[in-house]
């Protein structure tokens, strides 16, 4: 040890006193060791403080923080009753809304009658263009038959002349007449089939006309049918019409509860950011750094305890 | 600063020390508490005057380990060395504080070059710390160092019990830089809990938030009683102070479900479970941190704590470890049962002076 170190002891013992070995106690330790705790101390203290004034800081941020909960309260609110119309209003679309599915399903199902009734009236247009074309063939055979009866007419206008012509000459023997009979005869049996044909395909007009006539019959009623179908179909969709439009009034009514709700939000919003702010700033008064009370606690109690054991040392005076 | 070391598996100190030779500082350490006062004495006698601190535990230097006999770690070569003693360490290192003072004079100690190495008796690793870091951590002087198993230190030739033996360090090369490894990390969730409850004298742990200790950690890992003994291993605590964390490792629950520890906790600690780490890749880390800080290393004078030994071996690790912390530098070390970092008592860390 230097001279230096040894003043130093010696001041440092107490005079007159001595340890139980009977040498000068030595105080110096003592005094590091309440040195040392005070300065500890200190440090512990400056500890506290600073998390003193953090902890006071946020406690004026909390009260602004409360202020401004007070108000977004109110601001909620009124959202709160603006939500509510537009709650009701949203219902009355319910309702529209099944409206309108029930007409748009009744309107479905006349659509269907009306493929129904349209595949009716297509069979009887066919049916009725078949009963044409025969119609058609029996009036091209009628054509034919009248050609023929007019030849037969021809013929007996001439055979008729022949007949006077013989006739003149009857008193000779009358041989000639006989033939002229006889080409007559012939005319009256082609006349008569040509009658029964005539009469065959006159029937067969007759019927086909028949035929045409309830085609013509059915066509109409399916397109009765038809023309109701589409009556009912129309009286849907006017009601599906109706529905739609009170559907506009109810988006309207929507629109305009969203358009008054719009400026609470925004008053909502500007309140939820200044909250936000006030928060942040109290979590960064709040971010204390306790970790280091315990450890100086810690070494603040092993010094003073050793002052305490030295002090404890200390012979009596 | 380089190394020269010397070992004997049967404890036969003279043969230890014939590879020591002009050592200007020795670290030794014998396997048995028996053998520390004939050890000190002999070393005292082979190089007189020479700074000497020795304890009890195991030894490495390079990729040797001794854990047998004793282990003889000389220092030399461009430092100029200071030894002695805090004795009462456990109750009134204080009351000695005048002989830490004289060593810091004795190598004319500037802040940034010197350090102190410790090694103090189980059991007085708080107060000794304590009384250390009052003196040196206000002055800039670093402390790295740790626990001998046992009751006893030993320093400059002479056994002490109940004592806290230190070599200051002041490197005439350049700096001598303090570090500590940690080779577990926080668990994702961060969750961190209050010491509510406590009894720092009996190293017991009460309440983390007011919740029975035991309970906060068996249910926040999930593990039933018979877990308990060796959980530490994995899930260690960490007590967080100031952006550092320390680890607290775990002895036991107690019957009132309380946790004791190692080391003990202060109530308005702040505690978290750590989880085991990549070690291998924190060793690496380690070394790179090391070159990083002080440019070229010369020399790493560490303390391994007991578990972090057994859990590298147990892992096949250890030697490996030892070859990865020698292969950019000369390291030695003791294997303590506590560890000594700056401020801080920890547990199951590695400590040591790094020097320039």
């Amino acid at each position: 040890m230097g001279v230096f170190t040894k003043k130093k002891e010696q001041t440092d013992m107490v005079s007159g006193r001595t340890d139980q070995k009977g040498a000068a106690f030595d105080k110096y330790p003592l005094g590091y060791a309440i040195d040392s705790a005070a300065k500890v101390f200190e440090d512990l203290a400056e500890d506290v403080f600073h998390t003193s004034q953090k902890m006071r800081s946020a406690h004026d941020e909390l009260a602004d923080l409360r202020k401004d909960l007070g108000g977004l309260q109110q601001e909620v609110g009124a959202l709160h009753e603006g939500f509510s119309v537009i709650k009701d209003a949203t219902k009355k679309f319910d309702v529209m809304e099944k409206d309108i599915e029930l007409s748009v399903e009744g309107a479905q199902k006349q659509i269907e009658r009306l493929k129904s009734d349209s595949n009716i009236v297509q069979a009887s247009f066919k049916n009725m263009i078949e009963t044409f074309d025969t119609l058609q063939s029996a009036l091209d055979q009628i054509k034919r038959y009248t050609v023929g009866i007019s030849e037969v007419a021809d013929q007996t206008d001439l055979l008729s002349l022949n007949a006077s012509i013989e006739a003149a000459r009857a008193g000779e023997q009358g041989r000639g007449f006989v033939v002229v009979a006889e080409e007559v005869s012939k005319l009256a049996k082609m006349s008569q089939e040509l009658v029964e044909n005539i009469d065959g395909c006159i029937e067969e007009v007759l019927k086909r006309s028949e035929e045409l006539h309830q085609s013509i019959c059915d066509s109409d009623a399916a397109m009765a049918h038809n023309i109701e179908s589409m009556d009912e179909t129309q009286k849907y969709f006017d009601h599906v019409k109706k529905s739609a439009a009170g559907t506009t009034n109810v988006k309207q009514a929507i629109a305009a509860a969203v358009d008054t709700n719009r400026s609470s939000v925004k008053r909502v919003e500007d309140s939820l950011e200044s909250t936000a702010e006030i928060y942040a700033e109290i979590m960064e008064e709040m971010n204390i750094d306790d970790s280091k009370k315990g450890v100086l606690f810690e070494s603040f109690r092993n010094l003073i305890d050793q002052a305490v054991a030295m002090v404890e040392e200390l012979p009596e005076a | 600063m380089k190394f020269v070391f010397g070992n004997s598996k049967s404890g036969n100190v003279a043969e230890a020390l014939q590879p020591v030779k002009a050592p200007e500082a020795i670290l030794f350490i014998v396997s048995d508490e028996q053998m520390l006062a004939d050890a000190a004495e002999q070393i005292e006698q082979a190089f007189p005057g020479v700074p000497s601190i020795g304890g009890v535990g195991q030894a490495y230097e390079g990729k040797e380990t001794v854990d047998k006999g004793i282990a003889i770690i000389g220092m030399k070569d461009k430092i100029k060395v200071c030894a002695d003693v805090l004795e009462e360490a456990s109750k009134i290192p204080a009351k000695y504080i005048r002989r830490l003072e004289a060593a810091f004079e004795a190598v004319d100690a500037q802040a940034g070059n010197t350090a102190c190495y410790d090694l103090c008796s189980a059991g007085a690793d708080l107060r000794a710390v304590t009384t250390l870091s009052s003196y040196m951590s206000s002055r800039g002087y670093e402390l790295a160092g740790g626990t001998s198993n046992s009751a006893a230190v030993a320093c400059n030739g002479k056994v002490y019990t109940d004592a806290c033996a230190f070599l200051v360090f002041k490197n005439l090369n350049g700096k001598i830089r303090a570090y500590k490894e940690n080779i577990y990390v926080h668990n994702k969730e961060e969750k961190q809990a209050m010491v509510t409850d406590a009894d720092p004298a009996s190293y017991t742990m009460c309440t983390l938030d007011d919740v029975s200790a035991e309970q906060v950690y068996r249910t926040t890992l999930g593990i039933d009683q018979s877990a308990m003994a060796t959980q530490t291993f994995k899930n260690p605590f960490g007590h967080v102070c100031g952006g550092d964390t320390y680890i607290v490792s775990i002895k036991e629950a107690d019957a009132q479900g309380n946790l004791v520890t190692f080391r003990p906790v202060n109530k308005l600690d702040f505690l978290t479970i750590l989880e085991l780490g990549d070690y291998r890749a924190v060793v690496n880390e380690t070394v790179s941190n090391l070159k990083e800080a002080l440019g070229t290393v010369s020399a790493v004078l560490s303390v391994n704590c007991l578990f972090r030994y057994l859990m590298f071996s147990d892992d096949h690790y250890w030697n490996d470890y030892l070859t990865t912390m020698s292969g950019s530098f000369a390291h030695a070390g003791m294997v303590g049962v506590g560890e000594h970092y700056n401020t801080q008592f920890v547990n199951q860390t590695m400590c040591c002076l790094a020097f320039e």
